[in-house]
């Protein structure tokens, strides 16, 4: 202690020890000890402490061995409150202040833990050591007391997983419960909706319970109007016994009465001589025997009337009771044919109504038709003229394009080309010229015209050969020279081809050579546009169609083809199959007319894909022409009317329908017959025209 | 590879006038090839695919035999819908043309007889607007 001072111990007048714990014995030691001894020249005071607060006042607190378990908790509460801390042989090297340690039984040792010391505010001198002791090392304890910090945090940690997976244990077990709620009102609902099945089946019974009760009772009231007439069955039967019985009284009488006769015919015997009196008597007694005879009599057939009257009345219930089924029986017929009269009836009017709307439908339709008619000679012309000039326009069309373009490209490559010339050729020497003029007249000479596919396949191989030379190049070069008709053989010009300036030479040449292309092309689309306008000029030209010249028929035929063209070659094979034709006499105009209709009748049925084979022959007094088609064929239905003016199978606007009309008259103008057969897959049209003269 | 530019038709005077005008325009920058039907330029377009040559414009007439124009068009669009289209006509249909253009993705129409500026305006359209993402 010497070795430690407090803070403020000047004030104070003695130290004081506090021992922790009720340790007796060590108390009694100290205390021995201390009147011996002082510190700074102050007496010891020992003090025995029995919690905390207590020791809070102290100066120095003993902790002894015993209590080592709770160092943590009294240094952490004697933190900041100035007290000397000693322990011994405590394990907690972070918490001590003054640790006695027995490193062996022989001697006594101590460490120091100089932070916490100071913490408190103690200040201790550095010859303490001297007396033996050891410093415990800040680092390692801070490292410990990391550690523990780290575990307690480690174990915090846990346990707020520990925490969080409970939690989501609860709100598991939460949706659970009310996944099981739900269920169970579900089925409550279910139970409920069952309950009221099991209400609205019961009221059900009840319904049908009164039914039959009221049934039963019905029965009931049947069967007591039965006993009824039972009873009065039995009362009539009782009166019959009685009656019966009455009638046995009577014969028993009888009998009484006949003994009587019996006696007085005896009495009669013996007094024959009142027989006459007697006699009378006797007939007076017979008359009136004879009298109750008759009332018997009676008596009987009243009995058999009344048990006549019985079995009738017995018949009547029954014949009464199949009066009654009879009549429901026939009452529900009655109804039933009732409702069947009445639906009858409706449909009847149903039916009259249609009736009479359909006969206003076809009267107006009458109407249209017959305002239409005077329309559709015009139409006629107009449409297949109308069909005729879009077909002519796109025929005419396309050469036009051609020239144009072929036309634009002369007068744009002349400049280019006759600007380049001078200076090209002062660029080259005498051979790479000569060269150049052979490659310019290889490639004008050359007259071969090829397909597409044709010169696509001269191009690849062009390609190939070059390809090893020209690599990437080897494809636009041979394009170059498929242009320019050049197709094989293009050795010669492998000089140009490895010239630096090859483009600019290609390009010359190709440009140069370019301009005979577009005039040949210019040549053969003028020639194409010209003949689709003498085909249409031919087509129109104002004859008078009475007037009739020398007609060559074929020409006028190829005309029609050469307008329908357009329509041809969307699929149409077209067989010529024509003999030498004398000329006829007859109107071209009119001719063409009849060729034009049935042309485009057979296109039209064949939709413009198929064969169409059309035969000229010369025969003795006449030429005939055949038109042959693969179209469906005219069906048999409508075959004896197709010549019938505005007669036609197409749909409204497609055709007037007099086509073949004006036909047959111009072909009879002629003289001559207009003839076909049709089946499906082969229709022929046969025009004949005599020679004429 | 270049890009390809193909033309149709059935007339060989139309093909080599468009050939011509279009190598002008553009040089070494496309390939050319010229079909005169439907079916042959289908069978091109195919082949052309398997040398990985990508055709990207098409001109078209309308009026040609075996596979129509417009059959042909459709077919193209359904099955290569990146081409650029233009029709070539010597018929003025309108509403075949509008419909082509509604159904067969047609996006010009170029009739006959036509300046090289008319196709000049409608190729460089077409290739611009592949070019700029459609």
């Amino acid at each position: 202690m010497g070795y430690i001072t407090w803070p403020e111990e000047k004030l104070t007048s003695h130290y004081i020890i506090g021992i922790y714990g009720d340790y007796d014995e060590l108390f009694r030691e100290f205390n021995s000890v201390s009147h011996t001894l002082s510190v700074h020249g102050k007496p010891l005071q020992i003090k025995k402490l029995r919690s905390l607060a207590q020791a809070k006042k102290v100066h120095v607190v003993v902790l002894p061995k015993s209590e080592n378990l709770h160092l943590k908790e009294i240094s952490s509460e004697l933190l900041k409150s100035g007290v000397l801390l000693i322990s011994d042989d405590a394990t907690n090297d972070s918490a001590v202040m003054i640790n006695f340690r027995y490193p062996d039984k022989e001697y006594i040792s101590f460490e120091i833990n100089r932070s916490n010391i100071i913490y408190e505010g103690l200040k201790v001198s550095k010859e303490i050591l001297l007396l033996g002791g050891t410093e415990i090392d800040v680092a390692t304890i801070y490292k410990e007391t990391e550690f523990e910090l780290k575990e307690s945090k480690d174990r915090i940690v846990e346990q707020k997983q520990k925490l969080v997976s409970q939690q989501q244990d609860i709100n598991r077990k939460k949706q659970e419960l009310a996944i099981q709620k739900k269920e169970i009102l579900q089925k409550k609902n279910k139970i409920s909706l069952q309950n009221k099945q099991i209400k609205s089946a019961a009221t059900e019974l009840e319904l049908k319970n009164k039914q039959l009760f009221k049934k039963d009772n019905l029965l009931l009231e049947k069967e007591l109007l039965i006993k009824e007439k039972e009873n009065r069955l039995l009362k009539q039967t009782r009166k019959v016994a009685e009656k019966e019985q009455a009638l046995k009284v009577l014969e028993s009488n009888i009998a009484s009465i006949k003994l009587s006769l019996n006696e007085r015919e005896a009495i009669l015997q013996r007094k024959q001589k009142e027989i006459a009196v007697l006699e009378i008597g006797i007939t007076q007694n017979i008359d009136v025997l004879e009298l109750q005879k008759t009332e018997i009599t009676h008596q009987k057939l009243l009995i058999e009337a009344q048990q006549a009257r019985v079995t009738e009345q017995g018949s009547k219930i029954q014949s009464q009771q199949i009066l009654l089924y009879v009549s429901a029986a026939t009452l529900i017929f009655i109804l039933i044919l009732i409702t069947i009269i009445y639906r009858g009836y409706r449909q009847k009017q149903k039916s009259n109504f249609q009736l009479e709307q359909k006969n206003q439908e076809l009267y107006d339709a009458l109407e249209t038709l017959r305002q239409t008619q005077s329309q559709l000679v015009q139409s006629e012309k107009m449409a297949s003229l109308g069909q005729l000039v879009s077909s002519v326009a796109h025929e005419v069309n396309t050469p036009l394009g051609a020239i144009k373009s072929s036309a634009d490209s002369i007068l744009s490559d002349l400049k280019t080309t006759l600007g380049a010339l001078p200076s090209f050729f002062d660029g080259l020497n005498v051979e790479l010229r000569s060269l150049f003029i052979q490659l310019m007249e290889r490639s004008l000479e050359n007259r071969e015209y090829l397909s597409s596919k044709e010169e696509r396949e001269y191009r690849r191989q062009l390609s190939n050969e070059l390809e090893p030379l020209l690599q990437d190049e080897a494809d636009d070069i041979a394009d170059i020279f498929v242009d320019m008709h050049i197709y094989r053989d293009v050795e010669p010009w492998l000089p140009l081809l490895q010239h630096p300036k090859r483009d600019a030479i290609l390009k010359l040449a190709y440009k140069l050579t370019g301009i005979e292309r577009n005039a040949a092309v210019i040549d053969i689309a003028s020639d194409k546009a010209s003949k689709v306008v003498l085909a249409l000029k031919t087509y129109s030209h104002p004859d008078q169609s009475s007037t009739f010249t020398r007609v060559q028929v074929r020409d006028g035929i190829e005309t029609v083809l050469t307008l329908y063209n357009n329509f041809i070659k969307q699929g149409v094979e077209v067989t010529r199959d024509f003999e030498e034709l004398p000329e006829i006499m007859g109107s071209e105009e009119a001719l063409n007319q009849v060729w034009t209709n049935i042309v485009h009748n057979a296109l039209q049925a064949m939709q413009n894909k198929g064969q169409l084979t059309i035969r000229c022959r010369k025969e003795t007094a006449h030429i005939s022409v055949e038109f042959e088609d693969n179209g469906p064929g005219i069906p048999l239905s409508v075959q004896s009317r197709i010549f019938e003016p505005f007669f036609t199978t197409k749909a409204s606007g497609e055709g007037t329908g007099i086509g073949l009309d004006i036909s047959q008259k111009i072909v009879e103008k002629h003289a001559g017959k207009l003839l076909f057969t049709s089946e499906p897959g082969k229709t022929v049209f046969r025009v004949e025209l005599p020679f004429g003269e | 590879m270049k890009p390809v530019i193909l033309c149709v038709d059935d007339e060989s005077i139309i093909l080599k006038t468009l050939k011509r005008q279009l190598k002008d325009l553009y040089g070494n920058q496309l390939r050319y090839e010229i079909a005169e039907s439907g079916e042959e330029a289908m069978s091109v377009i195919e082949e052309l695919s398997t040398e990985d040559a990508k055709v990207m414009v098409i001109v078209s007439d309308w009026m040609m035999p075996g596979m129509s124009g417009a059959t042909f068009l459709r077919k193209v669009h359904e099955q290569f819908p990146d081409i650029g289209l233009i029709i070539l006509t010597g018929q003025a249909d309108d509403a075949a043309i509008e419909s082509a253009k509604r159904e067969s993705g047609v996006q010009h129409c170029i009739r006959k007889p036509w300046a090289q500026e008319q196709l000049s305006d409608a190729v460089n359209s077409v290739l611009a607007k592949m070019n700029g993402g459609g």
